[in-house]
């Protein structure tokens, strides 16, 4: 092909290319349309509220305008990484809390998917599946009022039964001590979340083509071996996205949760890095300082989200991004 | 032709749908009501949108009560109270950042209050007062501290009951039942309180239905809780004043801030429920309890004894009449400390000029200031505060010779004075008036009577006790309900002490605040630790941690501060 053949054919390539995309676009105009609020709504609430970060950089007094602070650099960075004693036990109750509750919510719902995909009387299995999934739909406030019902110290139902069997002479005092706080999260997000991390794996066992169990029991693979070489396989690629998403919000908490369930006697192990934020920027009116650490925790976030994928991709090739 | 029907409609399918979403997205963004205010005139109607905290008395307007109803048709105001159930605080400085906030604003404390002027959102009053003159005369004392809150000295804001002749005390409730055990003998110290209460547990460790009692609870998953009463009983003498809930207390003797963490009265209140709870006596749940489940507890009985919240004390007792409860009945009594008993200090009762906490302004958003500066005048005047306290001559009071007397309707209110309050807008006792904003004090009037009728002597416990409580206090040899502070209190003036404080914003400020956050970060361990020697190992490793603070500039800044404010005010 000559020279300026090849260059008409960029040139006509170029043309092409853009014409091709338009007509990508127009073709999928309908579908972009009905993406445009959640973008929107993405865009205003999510994106358009970092110039809120500005504050962290600023003396901003409450009643100022957003810009109307004296700049005064990385003061509120310095202040949280080198005055303030907080970090240390912050970082630990917010990876502690987090980090299992990510393996062990992961792991739960996988290894029931697998059992509920089992089962021989699906109803039954769809019965399950259905109770699992109400607890997402409690909130947390409900949570407390339930766990307190519960397991009050003196009037709590369970530590009532208990002490009146005899097995134990006074009630355990779950929500006021601080030895029992990340058991606590750690099974309550678990007994929240598992309905819903599971049909996330039961939509992808249902994915899995049928010819393979077909294949493997002309094979003669027994129920284990099938789920040891078929099923636990192709739910790998599901569960890896999950750990990378959620590794993404480890240092992130829900802060209704524990809003209520903090109290004087369990903060050394109950309060997060979410309600420190909210303490002082809220609580305090200390707005720049509590910004900063909002924008470290950002930062730490997407860092850790970009290494576990790169490691998760490296290991099983699957990746977000 | 089928496959061009299909597409048409899958065409008008996803535009409606997108119409939809978009919809819903505004729908749920108008979701809430909006406190900042959206307050108009209709019909000639002024109506203002009013920021109050969430209560079972607030009608949605207060023309839906009698003294509301005399306001619209008076000066043609309308109050719309929107109810808030969160952080007042929080939200007070919340709709100051989004400027966001209503034509009357509410702010609790000084650093809110000053938030508000600095901003520049506060109206000045001072061009009003002029034609304010019952405002003027009714709070000349308190005027002056009012403007300290402002750096150029201007008034900008009004407080809410103040000035007050009334006792406002808040010691200890216990069950009447124990006292007519104990064949009406009365405890005071703590030493005391403990071995009574040690006594009552064994008694009667499960109530009728069979719920484990405990000796003592309080509300302590409040704001107020850990921070503000668990350490309290240093008011109990007459040495210091209670201020805020803050990192500072004030030497009444030496007119001098003290460090609250390391006043050896506090250490002693936190003994004081150490030992409670290594004798089985404390409710351990009391650390998660909020207000409303203190009550709940109390009107089932289960509580010997509720620290502090003398307030509730009506409710309690209602609920404990209706579940058939009625001889367990609390009542308030006096508690002192061991070491203050045995100095002789009497019982400090503060007589404040300043309440910071119930502060009120209008903002630049007030359309008509001149309109609600009206109602404020007439609020102050002793009309209008026998109307918001007593209610209407003829329906709730007669007048004989002079005097007004209360009717059985008024006379009622004094045991149902919440129910009372909704339907009438009169606030017979010493809770916060629903009539939002409006000057509320408790002083007589020209006839010599108090503005509010229940609080005269003779009809004070007749109204607002019942039965049983009136029988508690006969057999306990009182003259009245308060009788025991009256003979053993003394009169303490905050004067300025209320009025000063750090900008939050500033570095000592900041340090201050974080004084506040380790000491209430140590209480529960303190009252938690199983021996004396445990308590004094946590006491000490807790002052080494505020040790590294630097507190005392905190407290040296607040005496500087003190010591410009003129002496007269002082």
């Amino acid at each position: 092909m000559s020279v300026l053949s090849s260059q008409k054919t960029s040139v006509h390539s170029g043309r092409f290319g853009s014409s091709r995309l338009f007509t990508r676009l127009n073709r999928q105009k309908y579908l972009l349309l009905m993406l445009c609020p959640a973008f929107l709504l993405t865009a205003v609430l999510c994106y358009l509220p970092l110039v809120g970060w500005w504050l962290a950089f600023t003396d901003y007094h409450v009643g100022d305008s957003l810009f109307g602070g004296d700049f005064v650099g990385l003061r509120q960075f310095s202040r949280l990484l080198f005055e303030s004693s907080d970090l240390g036990y912050l970082i630990r109750n917010t990876l502690v809390i987090n980090g299992l509750t990510i393996v062990i919510n992961i792991t739960v719902a996988l290894v029931l998917s697998v059992l509920l995909r089992e089962l021989l009387w699906k109803p039954g299995a769809k019965f399950v599946q259905t109770i699992l999934f109400f607890p997402y739909f409690i909130s947390w406030v409900i949570m407390y009022s339930i766990v307190w019902a519960l397991f009050a110290v003196n009037s709590g139902a369970i530590n009532q039964l208990l002490v009146s069997l005899g097995v134990i002479e006074k009630g355990f005092n779950i929500l006021g001590s601080a030895k029992y706080s990340w058991g606590l999260m750690i099974v309550l997000n678990l007994f929240k979340h598992t309905g819903y991390n599971c049909i996330i794996f039961l939509a992808t066992i249902s994915g899995i083509p049928q010819e393979q169990y077909e294949s493997a029991s002309l094979d003669g693979a027994g129920r284990f071996a099938k789920i040891w070489y078929i099923t636990l396989p192709n739910l790998i690629p599901t569960a890896s996205i999950l750990l990378i998403m959620n590794s993404g919000w480890i240092f992130s908490n829900n802060l209704e949760q524990f809003f209520v369930f903090t109290n004087a006697t369990n903060w050394e192990t109950m309060e997060v890095l979410d309600m420190y934020i909210y303490k002082f920027g809220l609580q305090q009116l200390d707005y720049p300082y509590a910004t900063a650490v909002g924008i470290l925790k950002t930062l730490v976030s997407i860092i850790v989200l970009v290494v576990v994928n790169k490691t998760v991709k490296k290991l099983s090739d699957t990746s977000v991004f | 032709m089928k496959h061009k029907v299909n597409d048409t409609l899958g065409r008008v399918l996803a535009c409606a749908l997108t119409v939809v979403l978009a919809a819903s997205l505004s729908a749920c963004s108008k979701g809430e009501a909006d406190p900042g205010g959206d307050s108009g005139t209709d019909d000639g109607v002024y109506t203002v949108q009013v920021l109050v905290p969430a209560g079972a008395a607030y009608p949605t307007k207060s023309s839906e009560t009698e003294v509301g109803k005399y306001i619209l048709d008076t000066f043609g105001v309308d109050f719309e109270y929107i109810q808030y159930a969160g952080d007042m605080r929080e939200k007070q400085s919340l709709m100051l950042a989004s400027n966001d906030y209503g034509e009357m604003q509410q702010m609790q404390r000084q650093d809110i209050v000053k938030s508000y002027i600095n901003a520049g959102k506060l109206i000045e009053l001072d061009p009003y007062l002029e034609d304010m003159p019952e405002f003027t005369a009714r709070f000349v004392k308190n005027i002056p501290y009012w403007r300290l809150n402002s750096d150029d000295g201007k008034l900008y804001n009004w407080e809410l009951e103040i000035p007050s002749e009334s006792l406002d005390i808040c010691d200890l409730l216990v069950r009447s039942d124990l006292l007519e055990e104990a064949n009406w003998e009365l405890p005071l110290t703590t030493d005391e309180w403990i071995d009574f209460l040690r006594e009552a547990k064994e008694n009667h460790p499960t109530t009728e239905s069979g719920q484990a009692t405990v000796g003592m609870t309080m509300p302590g998953a409040e704001s107020y809780g850990v921070q503000g009463i668990l350490p309290i009983l240093y008011e109990k003498g007459d040495t210091y004043l209670p201020i805020s809930n803050d990192s500072y207390t004030f030497n009444v003797k030496t007119r001098k801030f003290e460090d609250y963490f390391k006043n050896p009265e506090v250490k002693e209140s936190f003994q004081f429920f150490n030992r409670l709870y290594r004798e089985g006596l404390l409710d351990e749940e009391c650390f998660t309890d909020t207000n409303d489940r203190t009550i709940e507890k109390a009107q089932q009985g289960v509580p010997l004894s509720i620290w502090y919240v003398s307030f509730d004390s009506a409710q309690i007792n209602e609920g404990l009449v209706s579940n058939g409860l009625s001889d367990l009945q609390y009542v308030q009594v006096p508690i002192q400390s061991t070491s203050q008993v045995a100095a002789g200090q009497k019982r400090m009762l503060r007589e404040e000029v300043s309440r910071p906490y119930a502060s009120w302004g209008l903002t630049d958003k007030c359309k008509q200031p001149e309109k609600l500066l009206e109602i404020i005048e007439w609020a102050s005047s002793d009309e209008g505060q026998i109307m918001m306290r007593s209610g209407f001559e003829g329906e709730h009071y007669t007048v004989e010779d002079g005097k007004r007397v209360p009717t059985d309707a008024l006379l009622k209110a004094g045991t149902d004075s919440v129910a009372f309050m909704k339907e009438t807008g009169v606030c017979v006792s010493s809770t916060a008036s629903i009539l939002a904003g409006l000057p509320i004090f408790q002083t007589r009037a020209a006839d010599g009577q108090f503005h509010g009728l229940l609080y005269e002597p003779v009809y004070k416990d007749e109204a607002t006790l019942t039965d049983r409580q009136k029988e508690v206090y006969q057999n306990l040899g009182w003259e009245s309900s308060q009788a025991w502070w009256e003979q053993n209190g003394t009169l303490v003036s905050a004067g300025a002490a209320s009025s000063v404080s750090i900008d939050p914003t500033s570095d000592l400020g900041k340090t201050a605040a974080k004084m506040v956050e380790v000491r209430t970060k140590w209480s529960a361990r303190m009252v938690l630790a199983e021996s004396e020697q445990e308590f004094e190992q946590v006491y000490s490793d807790a002052m080494a941690e505020y040790d590294k603070l630097d507190h005392q500039s905190v407290i040296d800044e607040l005496n500087r501060l003190y010591s410009e404010i003129p002496e007269e005010l002082r």
